[in-house]
């Protein structure tokens, strides 16, 4: 598999603590790009719905595909309900392709290197997003294993709670002009900056 | 501010969608003559009170959606997908 494209590449070389200013006191925001995941988008027909959710499942190692607004993990990967007729599959950079799909059934498409993730943690990650998204991030509306899709910036993002942390799924042409936003307004909460590997066990439960 | 509930993603803000139109407009046929498109494109009525009117979960799950709608009250009165088959889907809740 060719190297995902990113486009916050130029950013990390300010290193973790760089913007780690603005005010005293431990950082209450971390933002990481997390770098070396595989991101598959299975789509189908309203009347293969349930055929391509049970392949989609399979490739993710799931019993069964989420429903609306889900996110289930397996032990291959993670699947995310992100519309009506179609899930995302994410897997570790440079796992094996997924057999095509009979066009009957649905359409699997390559899409690591069109989103860059951003991973939002700490005391007032919620805060922080909510300067920009129009979503209830509390944890009773949005709990762990929740996928919602969102303007942010009038730019359509998608999103999902991991744990303690907010995933956030970025077009890749609009991350660093959002990863900007997002820092400048972090700085009055303390922040640090970052990557991140991709592990399966980060998303699930915690 | 309008709050939409989308039939697949829950109430949302209407900043995530964008607005399609009158939903009420039956189009004339591609064969039928100039007036009949004309008054179809051009002539509407400003309707003051429940409307139906068309909108899209752009930045959403991207359904096309019916919304009932009072122009005077910004009272939502129903949502359904605009394409029967999506609303079979949601309905079957898999
Ligand atoms: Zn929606």
């Amino acid at each position: 598999m060719a190297d995902q494209v990113t486009a916050l590449r130029a950013y990390h070389d300010l290193g973790e603590e760089a913007a780690g200013s603005g005010r005293p006191g431990p950082a209450r925001v971390s933002l990481r790009e997390v770098l070396g995941f595989a991101l598959t988008q299975f789509a189908c027909w309203p009347d293969t719905l349930i055929e391509a959710g049970a392949l989609a499942a399979r490739a993710a190692g799931c019993e069964a595909a989420p429903g609306p607004g889900q996110v289930a993990t397996g032990a291959r990967g993670r699947l995310l309900r992100v519309e009506p007729l179609k899930w995302w599959l994410i897997r570790e950079a440079g796992c094996a392709p997924i057999a095509d799909m009979p066009a009957e059934l649905g359409a699997a498409l390559e899409l690591s290197s069109a989103r860059t993730w951003v991973r939002v943690e700490g005391a007032e990650a919620s805060r922080l997003l909510n300067h920009f998204l129009p979503l209830d991030l509390r944890p009773d509306a949005f709990p762990p294993d929740r996928v919602a899709s969102t303007a942010f910036h009038h730019v359509g993002i998608t999103l999902w709670r991991s744990g303690g942390a907010f995933e956030l799924a970025l077009p890749r042409s609009f991350a660093a002009s959002l990863w900007e936003l997002l820092v400048d307004s972090a700085r009055q909460y303390g922040l640090v900056t970052g990557e991140a590997a991709y592990a399966l066990a980060d998303g699930g439960e915690k | 501010m309008i709050r939409i509930p989308c039939p697949f993603c829950g109430p949302r803000d209407h900043a995530e969608f964008s607005y399609g139109g009158d939903g009420s407009i039956t189009y004339p046929a591609l064969d039928a003559p100039l007036e009949a498109w004309h008054d179809a494109v051009f002539l509407r009525v400003n309707i003051c009170g429940r409307q139906v009117e068309t909108w899209q979960h752009v930045h959403g799950c991207r359904l096309w959606l019916k919304v009932e709608r009072d122009t005077m009250s910004h009272e939502i009165y129903s949502v359904t997908p605009a394409d029967p088959a999506l609303a079979k889907v949601l309905e079957g809740g898999e």
